[in-house]
């Protein structure tokens, strides 16, 4: 994981309310996709660690497809199916 | 069992009891005791000894579930063993868990694959219950041995609300299986998300 990344991440961390710690991890994992790519929308859901649920939605104005990213608070790879 | 045998059976646990937790489409957000910087959630300190955590917590949806928050303890069991004494032990950590963050402490549930005193199962959760667990771990909770001191201590506002958040759940192989299909599930999440789903900038 970037370094910058990280530390957004781990700032996330630092609020003790579940809706709005999630929030914030999401807003930094939305940052570092939108700086990767500018011309991606990115929707949050209402969802978190849902294991078939997706966290956030990536649109591209030229695709009628989304791409769904799932986020895993673990480094344990049994928990990513 | 070793050491690591009670890891991987208590790790296997957890992760089939949120695997059928989110196949329910009833759970939103959820994160587990092994989730770094959300496992924060599920510890708690008793009052008069040291920290415990729940091994799992979240947010349900829809209905009248919407927006409840939830605590739950795993326990990975094929047979009752010692379920008794951890679950009298999980009911005085729900009063103290509703005491110290009651807007995290809507439901509490007990997810295991095996009941225990089965012929007295009716009165796992009653405020009674509670109250015994209480007594029973009254030096962590109120720095007391002695019961009638304790009793007058116990908040029974806090017995009756464990009472009623109480989700008392056995599963079982074939009932980890018969849930919503998996070509099912997508097409309902798909349709929860074009309805939910919000624009972040």
């Amino acid at each position: 994981m970037p370094d910058g990344l990280a530390a957004a991440i781990n700032d996330a961390y630092a609020d003790r309310s579940p809706s709005l710690l999630i929030a914030n991890v999401k807003t930094a994992v939305s940052r570092h996709l939108e700086a990767a790519d500018p011309s991606a929308v990115v929707h949050h859901t209402e969802y978190f660690n849902n294991s078939l649920a997706p966290d956030i939605i990536l649109q591209w104005p030229k695709e009628s497809r989304n791409r769904h990213v799932f986020l895993r608070p673990t480094s344990n790879t049994r928990w990513v199916q | 069992m070793s050491g690591e045998g009670h890891q991987i059976k208590g790790f296997e646990g957890l992760r089939r009891a949120k695997k059928w937790l989110d196949s329910s489409t009833r759970v939103s957000q959820i994160w587990t005791n092994e989730n770094r910087g959300l496992k924060e959630l599920l510890a708690f300190d008793w009052p008069h000894g040291e920290d415990f955590s729940f091994d799992m917590g979240g947010q349900l949806r829809g209905g009248d579930l919407e927006g409840k928050m939830f605590l739950a303890e795993v326990k990975n069991y094929d047979h009752e063993m010692d379920l008794p004494i951890h679950f009298r032990e999980f009911l005085a950590q729900c009063y103290v868990a509703l005491n110290e963050k009651p807007d995290l402490s809507d439901i509490f549930m007990w997810i295991s694959w095996s009941p225990f005193q089965a012929q007295r199962w009716h009165e796992h959760a009653t405020a009674k219950s509670v109250q015994k667990a209480v007594l029973k771990h009254s030096g962590l909770i109120l720095d007391t041995s002695d019961e009638q001191k304790a009793l007058s201590e116990i908040d029974p506002a806090v017995i009756a609300n464990v009472s009623e958040r109480i989700w008392l759940i056995t599963l079982c192989d074939q009932q980890e299986d018969l849930v919503i299909a998996h070509e099912h599930y997508v097409q309902v999440v798909s349709l929860m998300l074009a309805n939910d789903r919000e624009v972040t900038h």
